[in-house]
């Protein structure tokens, strides 16, 4: 496998390169996330948990479980109160997330790589994602999010060279209590190079 | 009229063999305005998540293609379903396996693999997939659930 990467690294564009370097120096440095485009917390997690924004996110995904919404019922339960689904964590973030100062110089505004700035650049996927649970979220919570980039590496798929970004987030309750550890991937895809120039419409 | 909520008799760890199957959760057929709406809880709004032209011109796929992360959403769906309201996800390890593109449908289904006291906690290792009606497995994974016995119940 590390001969893989190392073949393909030497097969980088000089802007694929300028991209991988600029991830690899980011690698371990932990920072808060920041999503603008999320509608529940455009301005970072520093408000609490909102009831209303687990019931919308329930509600949009379909799930009617009287634990996220009734307090009688909740009450019953070993919670004692209303909680939160557990993938409700992804409203403040997923795995990968990218730094701030990253928007802009490599992400457009939708957070995909800027195809005016990465020729090669054909799209991006997810990879695998995981998630470790300790404490249910409930309403009045305070979360701290950190994330940081994990690794970083090329592999060789059917068609595209692949450039697998793996991500660690961790949210952790206002008692100082991790809520979740989340850990995953995303897969850019950049045209082979067999391909280069023409399959670029 | 609001939906009806699910109200569960809780499941024990004692009910369950290796071999239990989890009851499917049918999900779909997904509409732009469900995946629109999960752009903005997530904050992930690529067009080419709810815009078929987007994704037929910039992505070259054939529609509009659902979140990774909303099948992963309902893959949780199916244990929250299952285990409420005492049990507890301790861990979800899931890959998409294929593309789910609007129109399609969903059947999130599980089956227990292994019974186990770890720490004290009665936990449940279950294999978690969702497959499209033709059997196409477009996600999978694993999960740790977390049980209460009988007497944990009978203790609160």
């Amino acid at each position: 496998m590390e001969a893989e990467t190392t073949e393909l690294e030497k097969l980088m564009t000089p802007e694929e390169r300028a991209l991988y370097e600029r991830f690899k120096a980011n690698i371990g440095k932990e920072f808060v996330p920041h999503n603008p485009h999320s509608m529940f917390y455009p301005w970072g997690t520093e408000d609490p948990v909102q009831w209303s924004s687990i019931k919308r996110w329930a509600t949009i995904n379909g799930d009617f479980n009287a634990l996220w919404f009734d307090p009688e019922y909740a009450c019953k339960s070993r919670w004692g109160g209303v909680i939160a689904p557990p993938l409700y964590l992804l409203a403040m973030d997923d795995p990968v997330a990218v730094a701030e100062d990253f928007v802009g110089e490599i992400y457009d505004a939708n957070c995909i790589l800027r195809r005016d700035k990465y020729p090669t650049f054909r799209g991006s996927m997810m990879a695998n994602a995981e998630f470790e649970f300790f404490q249910p979220v409930r309403p009045g919570d305070r979360i701290d999010v950190r994330q940081k980039c994990t690794d970083i590496y090329w592999r060789q798929g059917k068609r595209y060279r692949l450039l697998f970004l793996l991500g660690e987030t961790t949210y952790t309750n206002q008692e100082k209590k991790l809520a979740a550890i989340s850990r995953g991937g995303a897969v850019y895809m950049f045209k082979s190079i067999e391909s280069r120039g023409g399959d670029l419409k | 009229m609001k939906p009806e909520l699910l109200r569960r008799e809780q499941l024990l760890f004692n009910d369950v063999t290796e071999g239990t199957a989890i009851s499917p959760l049918l999900k779909g057929p997904y509409t732009p305005v469900d995946m629109a709406k999960f752009a903005s809880m997530y904050g992930d709004f690529y067009p080419g998540h709810y815009d078929s032209k987007w994704a037929v011109e910039i992505d070259r796929i054939p529609k509009a293609i659902v979140h990774g992360y909303q099948l992963v959403t309902h893959l949780s769906q199916l244990l929250t379903d299952w285990i409420s309201p005492d049990g507890f996800i301790r861990k979800l390890s899931t890959q998409v396996r294929a593309q789910v593109f609007v129109g399609d449908s969903v059947t999130m289904k599980g089956i227990v693999q292994k019974k186990y006291i770890k720490d004290g906690e009665s936990c449940l290792d279950c294999s978690v997939w969702g497959e499209k009606p033709d059997g196409t497995v477009v996600i999978q994974g694993t999960a740790v659930v977390i049980l209460p016995d009988s007497q944990t119940v009978a203790d609160r």
